[in-house]
């Protein structure tokens, strides 16, 4: 026989709590009918990474010259964006070849992490793939996303990765090397009908 | 104005403290996380083992605590380098966030103590006043004529991210050993010492995500940077 008085926790904690702890900044209301948000999520504000490690000297080498790539290659994607709204395709492709190269050195630096490894390798073949076609907006704001994002988290998770990974390919993107496919093809067999 | 530097100091403690969010998996998972770290340092052997509070030892100068809303190591005596104190926390750290499955940490800090000893409390407290951080009145004052036994002086600085307390304190410290009546082969113990502790805590001030976090990176930066300010403190320039 179910015993009215227990309380399940899993019912309590999902009412109080998202599964980091923290209490949801927004909650949806109903009223005569309509959904209306209360009011936008606030983003949470986490101690930036050149605070948590502010040192010039390269007493960590990885994480510090990672961080100093990572300033020029947001350099490069913020004048490919600006390129872009001037129409200027040939300044935008520039920008993003001058990215590319940036690209080896920072897989160099890959044992941050392998999921910093993946997103990098993946902006490199993204670029790599695109060759001379004409860069948009949505194609660079998609690799200054992947990048600012691993400069304020240059150890992030491999689930993380995939998401940006994901964005790359949703804005139009390639991102494996080219052969990739074929190597696929003899893998599923399909070669050797 | 004579000073003190730190590394006429004995390095007495550093501990690592990370603080999250209540972590209730603990009550589920303490097994798991105790049972990880007993692979790689099969000489710890447990302290406590309450439902909010467990904790382990390794080898009399290593602490390991896990609670529900914050995890830290603490080493007594490290060498300079801390060394140890980095591979420790680097492992630690991995199988307690993996365990408790944490995101974010509300507050990171690490907790340096230092301490020189003098001959007496007056002394130390002599060469305290004598750096020039704290003026102290000479003379005859609420009717008490004395030299000053006991001084110090404390300060808390903090921005939007980081911030650092720095207490340097005369101090009396005073170990008492009194044996069980059943052991006559042990002596009773009464060891007095003092001298000047520093004690530096530095710490984050806003939520840190967990994948931003790298124990032994932050512990050699923190410790660099506590070595080289701290001088100022001590009456340096």
């Amino acid at each position: 026989m179910a015993n009215d008085n227990v309380v399940r926790i899993d019912d309590y904690r999902d009412r109080t709590a998202g599964p980091t702890g923290f209490k949801p900044s927004d909650h949806v209301t109903q009223g005569s009918g309509e959904l209306r948000e209360t009011g936008p999520r606030e983003e949470a504000r986490y101690v930036p990474l050149k605070k948590l490690y502010p040192l010039g000297e390269t007493i960590t080498p990885d994480v510090q010259v990672v961080l100093k790539l990572l300033e020029e290659a947001e350099i490069n994607t913020t004048d490919g964006l600006n390129a872009v709204d001037e129409d200027d395709q040939v300044s935008a492709e520039i920008a993003m070849q001058h990215l590319k190269a940036l690209m080896p050195e920072l897989f160099c630096n890959r044992n941050v992490g392998d999921a910093f490894g993946s997103i990098i390798s993946s902006v490199f073949h993204a670029i790599q793939n695109h060759g001379s076609g004409e860069y948009d907006r949505p194609k660079i704001e998609a690799i200054g996303f992947a990048l600012r994002k691993l400069v304020d988290d240059p150890f992030l998770s491999y689930d993380d990765a995939m998401k940006l990974i994901d964005r790359l390919e949703e804005a139009g993107f390639t991102v494996e090397p080219s052969k990739f496919g074929v190597l696929a093809e003899v893998l599923d067999g399909q070669s050797l009908r | 104005m004579p000073k003190i530097d730190l590394s006429s100091f004995r390095f007495e403690r550093a501990a690592l403290e990370f603080r999250y969010d209540n972590a209730y998996a603990l009550w589920d998972r303490a097994g798991q996380i105790w049972s990880e770290a007993v692979e790689f340092w099969p000489s710890l052997i447990m302290g406590e083992a309450k439902p909010n509070v467990t904790s382990f030892t390794k080898d009399r100068n290593l602490e390991f605590h896990v609670q529900i809303e914050k995890a830290y190591v603490v080493e007594h005596r490290p060498p300079s380098n801390l060394k140890e104190f980095c591979e420790v926390n680097t492992v630690f750290f991995d199988i307690v966030r993996n365990a408790l499955h944490l995101r974010a940490l509300k507050r990171i800090g690490m907790r340096l103590h230092f301490f020189r000893v003098f001959k007496t409390q007056e002394e130390a407290s002599d060469a305290l006043i004598l750096t020039g951080m704290i003026k102290a009145p000479g003379g005859k004052h609420f009717n008490v004529d004395g030299p000053v036994k006991q001084s110090g002086y404390i300060f808390r600085m903090e921005d939007r991210d980081i911030g650092v307390c720095v207490k340097i304190d005369a101090v009396e410290r005073k170990v008492e050993f009194i044996p069980p009546p059943n052991t006559p082969e042990l002596e009773p113990q009464n060891i007095a010492e003092f001298g000047i502790m520093c004690d530096i805590d530095y710490y984050t001030c806003g939520p840190t995500l967990v994948n931003q976090f790298k124990p032994k990176d932050w512990i050699e930066h923190t410790h660099h940077l506590i070595k080289r300010d701290s001088k100022v403190f001590l009456g340096g320039t």
